[in-house]
Order: C-alpha cells, then structure tokens, then sequence
C-alpha cells in the first residue's frame, strides 16, 4: 500500500513540477526576450567591437558581377553644383559676401542674373531657388524656435557638438588637403613601398587595420569615373581636373549612428557621432597607407569629398541602394554612414551584391511617407534617370528646408528616413531571421509579409508631425532614450 | 385574436421604419456648414480676401504678398458618404496646397490618409493632370478615400473651369464582382445539394474564398456605416463600386424571394472566419432560454446606432464592427479587446457575433419582417 | 531553461495519462512544435518589447498569441478526438 501512495506522490510530484515548468519556461522566454531585445550587444557597431564576428552578414551567397543599379544612357562626371552645399555655399556668398563688400545677387534678380555655373543649373531646376530661399526662412524661424525648445533638447544638441568638435576649424582631423593631390597624397609616403605577397593580402590586411581602427564594414571597389566630382578640388579650388591616376581604388568604410539616438531623430538624434569616428577611422588609415609606402586621400563628411561615398559603396559590396537614396546595407540598414580612402595600393576589389532590396523598397514606400518634406519619390520602380542611371529621386533642395525647421540649435540634419527605413535594425535574433530569410526568398512573400507586419504593428507619425508646431508636433519615430532627455538629469 | 396579436410584424415594421425615417429627416435638415465658412477657417479674413467666381471657384488675394491664387472646390464619394475638398492653385497651374472640407469617413482609415503624407503628394503637380490621370498614389488600406479625394479634385477643377470631362471606362465588372457573385451563387446552389461530400467541399471552398478574398484582399463585407450612408442618401459610384450593389440588392431580393440569408451565411467573410473557428473548436449551438432577450438587446442597440448616425448626419457612428479590426488592424483599443473576445467565444459557440452582436444580422431581421408582414397581409 | 523544458515534457506523458488522452507520435510531433511556436511568440513579442518597441511588441503578441490560443484548441480537439 506505502509503495503504491509513494508512487502515486512522486507522479503528481512531476506533474505539478512539470507544469510549473512549462509555465516558467514560457516566462523565461518573455525573459530572455525582453533581455535580447535590451542587449546593448545588440547595437551593431557599438555594442560589439568592430571584429564582432556575428555582426557581418555572409554576402558570399549574394555576391554578383554587377552592381543592381541600371544603365540606361551615356553617364558623365558629378558636376560640383549638383552637390546642394557647394552651390548653396556659393549663393549664401554672392548675398552675404566677407568683408564689406556690397551684395552681389539678390533673388528679385532671379537666376539669369547669377554666374555660371549656378546660373544654368538653377535655370534647369526651376523651383530650387525658390526653395532656397524657403530654407533661408525657415533658419531665420528656427533660431527662434530654438529658443522656444532649447531646454527640452539642451541634453542631446550638447551631445551633438561635443561629436562635432573635432570636426570644424583648425585642428580638424584629417587635414584638409593642401594643394594638388599629385603632391598632397603622396606627403609623407614611405620611400620604399612594402609590396604585399598578393592583391588579396593586401585586401585582407587594408581591412582587417580598418576594423582596429574602429570601421563596422569596410568594402573595396575599383574607382569609376563617374563617381568623381567635377569642377571643384580640395587644396586647389574651383578647377576642372581630371581623375588622378593614383585614385586607383577605394576602401569604403562605414559606421552606423548610435542606435537610440538615431530613432529619436530629428531632435535628438545627430549625423557628428558618425561623422567623428569617420573621419578618425579615415584618416588614420590615410596615414597607416602612407606609413606601408602607398599615396592615399580621405574623403569625409561632413563636405571633404571629391567622389560620391555611396555608389562607390555599392561597387564594394556593401549594400545597394535604397528609394530615399542612401546606402542601405543588410547589417546596418539606412543607418549607414560612409567615408573613403582613394588610394595607388594594389587591392582585390570586392564584388557587390544583390540582397533584393530594389525590390522591398518597390513595395515599402515608409521613408516616402514619413518624409517631412516630402523630398523622396513615391514611384514604384526606380524611374528618374540621373547622369545615365535609373533611381528614385530625392528633391535636395526640399530636403534641406527641412533641415532648417526641426527644432534643432542649427540645420544639422533631420535622418527620419535612416530612422524608420524597416532594414535599420540592431543585431538581435528577430531582425536576423529577417536579414537571412528575405534574401532567399524567391517569391517574395516573406518579404510582403514582414513589410505588412512593419506597417501594421508600428506606429508611423506621417511626415508633417516631425516638424515643430504649428505644422507638427515635433515628434520623433521612438521615444528618446533617458540618457538623451534633459528633463531626466537636471533641473530645468 | 386581437388587433396587436394579429398584427404584431406590421406595427414592429411601422414603429421601426417611422423612426428611421424621422432620423433621416432630422440628419438631412441639419444646418450644414457653408462653404464660405468652411473657407474662411483655413483663409482667414485678415490675412487674405476671397472673391466667389462660381460654385466650385474663388479667388484667394493674399494680402501681405499680394499674390493671387485660385481655389477649387470639388466633391466626390468616398467610403460613407460626400468627401469635399479644397485646393489652392498658383499662377503656373500648380497645386499649392490641398486639404479636406468635409467628410464623413471613418477617423482611422481618414487618420491614416493624413498621416501618410496623402495630401502633400498634391503639391507642385499641374492641377489639369488630374482631368486625365491620377498623379498622385492612393494610400494603402484607404483606397476608397483616398480616390474619392482624388477624384474630387478632378470635379472641382473641371466644374470651377467649366471643363466637361469623359469618365474613364471603369470595367464593371472587376474581379470582386465576379468573387461576389460567385460566393452567392454557391451559397443559393449549395442547399440543393444533394451530395454530403460535394455539398461540403463547395461550403469549404467558399469559406475560403470570402475570407481570403472578401476579407483580407478587398475587406469589403458590407458595412454598417456604409448603410447608413446609404439612408442619407450618399449612394457610391456604381460605376466603381458595383460589387456593392450586387451584395446590397442581391441579398435583399434573394430574402424575399427564397427567404433565406444568403449574405450571412455564404458571402460574408467574417461569418466564414467564424466557421473556421467553430470547426477549430468543435463549438456547440448555443441556445439559451435567454436568448430572446438577447436578440432584443442586439437590435435594440443596431437601431439606437443607427438612429444616432442617421439623426446627427454621420454615418461614421455606426461603426462599431470589428471587421477592419480583423482584416486590417485598424481599429481603436475597445473593437480589439472585443475582436478578442468574439474570436475566443466563436471557438466554443457557433457564430457568436453574427448571432448576439452584429448589425447586419438586425438589417436582414428587418428584411424578413418586412417580408413577413406583406405576405402575413393576405394570410386571413 | 533547458532544464524547465525537460520536465514539463515528461510531466506531459504523465498528464496525457491521466487525462487518458490516446496519443501517438504524431500528435506528440504537433503538440510540441504548436509550444516551440508559442514559446517563439512570447520570445518576439517580448524582444520587440525589449528593444523600445512596445506598441509594436503588444501588436505581435495580440495577434500572434491569438494564433496560438486558437490553434491551441483546435489542437486539443484534435487530440481528444482521433
């Protein structure tokens, strides 16, 4: 009889154990979550250190032969005046010359009245003058709005210039370039040059420094012509050139914006966080080439280019490009931001990729209708050709307005559409699962399915509610981080 | 028997039809806002004088800049009714700024139009493109809405510009229409049936097809808003919405005739989500001696909706089903709480909202009593 | 965690006995990949929640765990029928 009623105990012992555990383990699993879903090793690029094995996406599966944007017509060099800071530099020194000089333009002359080549391009793009002349209003409005906001946003705008400290003036690393690149990038080249064994040593070694220095991606590609400027080069001025013979190829780096900020954009977030490291990543690689007895030249943000970072980043391998125009890369997402290294180093050029996100973008639209200017293009398919090439168009100077009435100290950017772009994601196992399956999926469907869960289960302000009031309400895609929020820390 | 006995469908029928009646008298002779009004909040007299050209045309004099634009006003059918809109055009013919008037749309599916951005897709694009095609992109999950503003800003140009306009042939028949007439057909076929396993094969398929198609696809069962846009008179485009018609008329005639729901039964996409979890879980008939007063709890509460949408000239009131909820998402914190419910109750017992919550289950009660009472007339 | 797993399976056997639950292995199969399902849900719906998404986190759980409470009963009719 005692055998039987102990037998009998020690069953219900498990099963009420049992289930215990059946309850708990699906608690753990809310716990080990909710964990995953906090880990700041998640933070791609910040959490993990750049040699984090398991940050990197195996493109091996996805590598092609050519780049995914299309050539339809004759391509030519980037004019420097398609470049919206050089011609808008330009104009802001024809009505605000230095010194006492008396104004040279005003806009009740109209575009005829400018020089070349600021005259052809604004009577080409009717409508971008005017917009400049908007975006001047609207930074004359948020100086003062910034009065309004500065308490809430004190914390994140101290932030934000503590990253672009290294940036302006003097001591700005890397230096700017003195002179022609012919001498420049070859100022102090070791005189013997350290042959690599191989292209592919070099490769390998050019990217493993990178990641010691701090890249999260680092791709390289040959240059191409067409993605050099034209008409303005940096230690010179305003000259035409042609491409130096020694910008043979190109390492692209990347490093993402810290995570958090980055979705509490456009008043909380920066482009200097990225920007810095950037720039010390680029030009300490500048002078480790240097150092092996090779010529090299950085080309950084904010304006210290003389190529196009991204399409050279899509030559490379890195991502492909994204309706709203920027890179989009599978660790990354739009949260990539981009520097290069020109240089006469023989390196192995990697292959770009195909990872189906021409295809996503056709179907997503988010940066489209979350834009605050409403600056990136609704088509279906890349449509506009640009310089022979078929893509989504951005209107820059809508963008820049923009720029110049969130409820920041000064026009430091607005990054909503890097914000909600789905691929912009940390590292967790959730958005892994989306980064390996999407690609391999050849219908489609997957991808429709995670579009139409994003859409759904995320809350989407619309464009307009970015801006400051009376047109919005100065909202941000995520709330922003205590460690940003001003009200959290101090007295005010 | 005496003359209320005798008569009871009858006088239900009368007390019933006078009080909608009467509801859509009200709602039709309240004072609607004028469109000198209406303009005038976004155009404020300080700032701008407005000068009437035509019913669908004003002049906008901006005094600080003394710059002159053109405003139009065109109106269209939306999803429940009229959508007005205004839009302010410059000198060059290009759209500077469009906004809604007026509209009777439900709020999230009209939310999201705004906060897609929908209305500054407008901006810069030459307003005479709108007479040919449509240069702007519907909002995903609101198309009726979003076409009925576009399609109001053709109106509005074309009739401030006195501009005649060829509609565009819109096929008629679309593949909803054919999925529509497909789901009642089989619904009418399928008691002939003599056959148990093709009878249920054909139940299945349809099922399946309403839910899929009728439901997550188009999302189109028929609303209660809808219908009540219908009572104040706001008839959508046939030309563009047929399938409306067919499951509107073809379940009314197909009551009359056959006495039957064939709309709740075959053709509705929400009863067929029911069915499927009804099958999931073995439900049960749930028949309590209560349950009389339940159904007068469920067309109490249809006819109190339905009067307040009618009486206030709002059709919007009357939606309180959980179908975009379901199909969609879109819906507030309560339609989800008792979406959940009724998904969770549909797995113990058959049909829980079409039987004790669902609106469109009362319209077709008054379907039948209408029938009921005529032919009750020459029953002696 | 794995520990927790191991024993609500074994206690399994012994509820489905008491229960008197006629299983196989078939339905053994689909019971325990319905909970690797819920347990996958809770995992996402949480993780969302984790990473600042909270509104996105409640969507994924409320329609997914949904899913999984009605697949649940289908699944114990399924068990209590064949």
């Amino acid at each position: 009889m005692a055998k039987k009623d102990n037998a009998f105990d020690r069953r219900s012992f498990i099963k009420t154990l049992g289930l215990t555990g059946g309850i708990l383990s699906l608690g753990g699993m809310a716990g080990a979550g909710l964990a995953a879903g906090k880990n700041k090793d998640s933070f791609t690029g910040y959490g993990r250190t750049a040699y984090g094995e398991d940050q990197f996406f195996n493109r091996k599966p996805f590598l092609v032969d050519k780049p995914t944007y299309e050539k339809v017509s004759k391509t030519r060099r980037i004019a420097y005046v398609e470049n919206l800071f050089k011609r808008n530099g330009e104009l802001y020194r024809l009505l605000y010359p230095r010194s006492n000089d008396a104004q040279k333009w005003s806009f009740e002359q109209g575009a005829e009245a400018l020089p070349e080549p600021l005259k052809n391009y604004y009577q080409d793009n009717p409508g971008a003058l005017d917009e400049f002349k908007k975006s001047m209003q609207k930074g004359r409005e948020q100086r003062q709005n910034w009065k309004k906001y500065e308490k809430k946003y004190l914390l994140a705008d101290a932030w934000s210039n503590a990253h672009a400290s290294p940036i302006h003036g003097q001591g700005a690393f890397p230096h700017q370039p003195e002179g022609k690149p012919e001498d420049f990038d070859f100022k102090g080249v070791r005189k013997e040059r350290l042959d690599f064994k191989s292209r592919k040593h070099a490769s390998e070694l050019i990217k493993k420094i990178s990641h010691s220095f701090g890249a999260s991606l680092v791709g390289i590609a040959k240059l191409k012509e067409e993605w050099v400027y034209q008409g303005y080069m940096r230690g010179v001025g305003k000259t035409d050139f042609e491409v130096p013979k020694h910008w043979k190829n190109v390492i692209v780096i990347a490093v993402p914006h810290e995570w958090d900020s980055l979705y509490a954009n456009p008043t909380y977030g920066t482009s200097y966080d990225a920007y810095s490291r950037l720039r010390f990543i680029a030009g300490k690689l500048e002078v480790f080439i240097k150092e092996i007895g090779y010529a090299a030249r950085s080309h950084v943000p904010p304006t210290s280019y003389e190529i196009a970072m991204p399409p050279v980043a899509i030559d490379a391998g890195l991502g492909e490009q994204g309706r709203h125009g920027v890179l989009i890369t599978p660790e990354l997402g739009a949260n990539t931001r981009l520097a290069g290294i020109t240089t006469n180093m023989p390196l192995e050029a990697d292959k770009p990729i195909d990872v189906g996100i021409k295809e996503f973008c056709s179907k997503c639209k988010i940066c489209a209708e979350e834009c605050p200017s409403g600056a990136i293009s609704f088509d279906n398919s890349p449509e506009t050709i640009v310089r022979g090439y078929k893509r989504w168009e951005i209107d820059q100077d809508k963008c820049f307005t923009v720029w110049n009435s969130v409820a920041t100290s000064h026009a430091r950017g607005c990054r909503v559409c890097l914000a909600v772009c789905p691929y912009s994601r940390k590292n967790n196992w959730i958005h892994n699962i989306a980064r390996e399956a999407d690609p391999r999926d050849p219908t489609g469907v997957f991808s429709s399915a995670l579009l139409g869960m994003q859409k759904k289960f995320f809350k989407y302000h619309g464009g307009q509610e970015y801006l400051p009031p009376p047109d919005g309400n100065n909202e941000t895609f995520n709330e922003a981080p205590e460690w940003l929020r001003t009200e959290e820390w101090f007295d005010i | 028997m005496r003359f209320v006995e005798r008569f009871k469908n009858q006088l239900t029928w009368i007390v019933v039809t006078s009080l909608i009646v009467l509801a859509v008298f009200i709602g039709k002779n309240r004072s609607e806002q004028s469109k000198q009004e209406i303009i005038q909040q976004y155009y404020l007299e300080s700032k701008y004088q407005i000068r009437q050209v035509n019913q669908n045309k004003w002049i906008i004099y901006d005094i600080s800049d003394h710059n002159e634009n053109l405003l139009y006003l065109g109106k269209a059918y939306g999803y429940n009714g009229e959508v007005e809109v205004l839009f302010e055009v410059d000198k060059d013919s290009l759209i500077q700024k469009t906004f809604p008037a007026s509209h009777q749309e439900t709020p999230s599916y009209f939310d999201k139009i705004i906060e897609k951005h929908f209305f500054e897709q407008f901006q810069g694009k030459k307003v005479a493109e709108f007479l040919k095609n449509k240069p702007v992109n519907a909002v995903s999950g609101a198309t009726i809405t979003s076409n009925a503003i576009i399609q109001a800003t053709k109106n509005g140009y074309a009739q401030g510009e006195n501009i005649s306009v060829t509609e565009t042939k819109y096929p008629l028949f679309g593949m909803l229409e054919i999925i529509v007439l497909y789901l009642f057909v089989a619904g009418i076929v399928m008691s002939k049936i003599k056959n148990q396993k093709l009878r249920k094969t054909l139940r299945w398929l349809t099922i399946f097809i309403s839910l899929i198609f009728l439901g997550f696809i188009y999302n189109q069962p028929i609303s209660y808003s809808r219908l009540s846009g219908l009572l104040l008179g706001n008839f959508p485009d046939w030309h563009k919405e047929f399938y409306f018609y067919i499951l509107f008329t073809g379940s009314i005639v197909i009551i009359f005739i056959n006495r039957k729901n064939v709309y709740c039964h075959s053709v509705c996409p929400f009863g067929a989500a029911q069915e499927i979890l009804a099958k999931t879980g073995r439900a049960k008939v749930f028949r309590p001696a209560y349950y009389k007063k339940l159904k007068f709890v469920q067309r109490f509460i249809a006819l109190t909706v339905v009067l307040a949408a009618l009486s206030l000239n709002n059709p919007v009131i009357a939606n309180y089903e959980v179908f975009s909820a379901f199909f969609q998402l879109t819906a507030n914190a309560i339609l989800f709480a008792v979406l959940f419910i009724v998904i969770i109750l549909s797995l113990f017992i058959k049909r829980p909202w079409c039987h004790f919550m669902c609106p469109i289950d009362s319209v077709f009660d008054y379907v039948k009593l209408t029938r009921k009472s005529i032919t009750g007339l020459w029953k002696k | 965690m794995g520990f927790l797993y191991t024993i609500f399976a074994i206690s399994a056997v012994y509820w489905a006995k008491d229960l008197k639950l006629k299983m196989n292995w078939w339905k053994w199969s689909i019971s325990a990949v319905w909970f690797i399902f819920l347990s996958v849900t809770i995992a996402g719906g949480f993780t969302l929640i984790g990473e600042n998404e909270l509104r996105a986190g409640l969507y994924f759980l409320g329609v997914f765990g949904t899913v999984m409470i009605v697949s649940g009963v289908g699944l114990i009719q399924l068990i209590r029928s064949k």
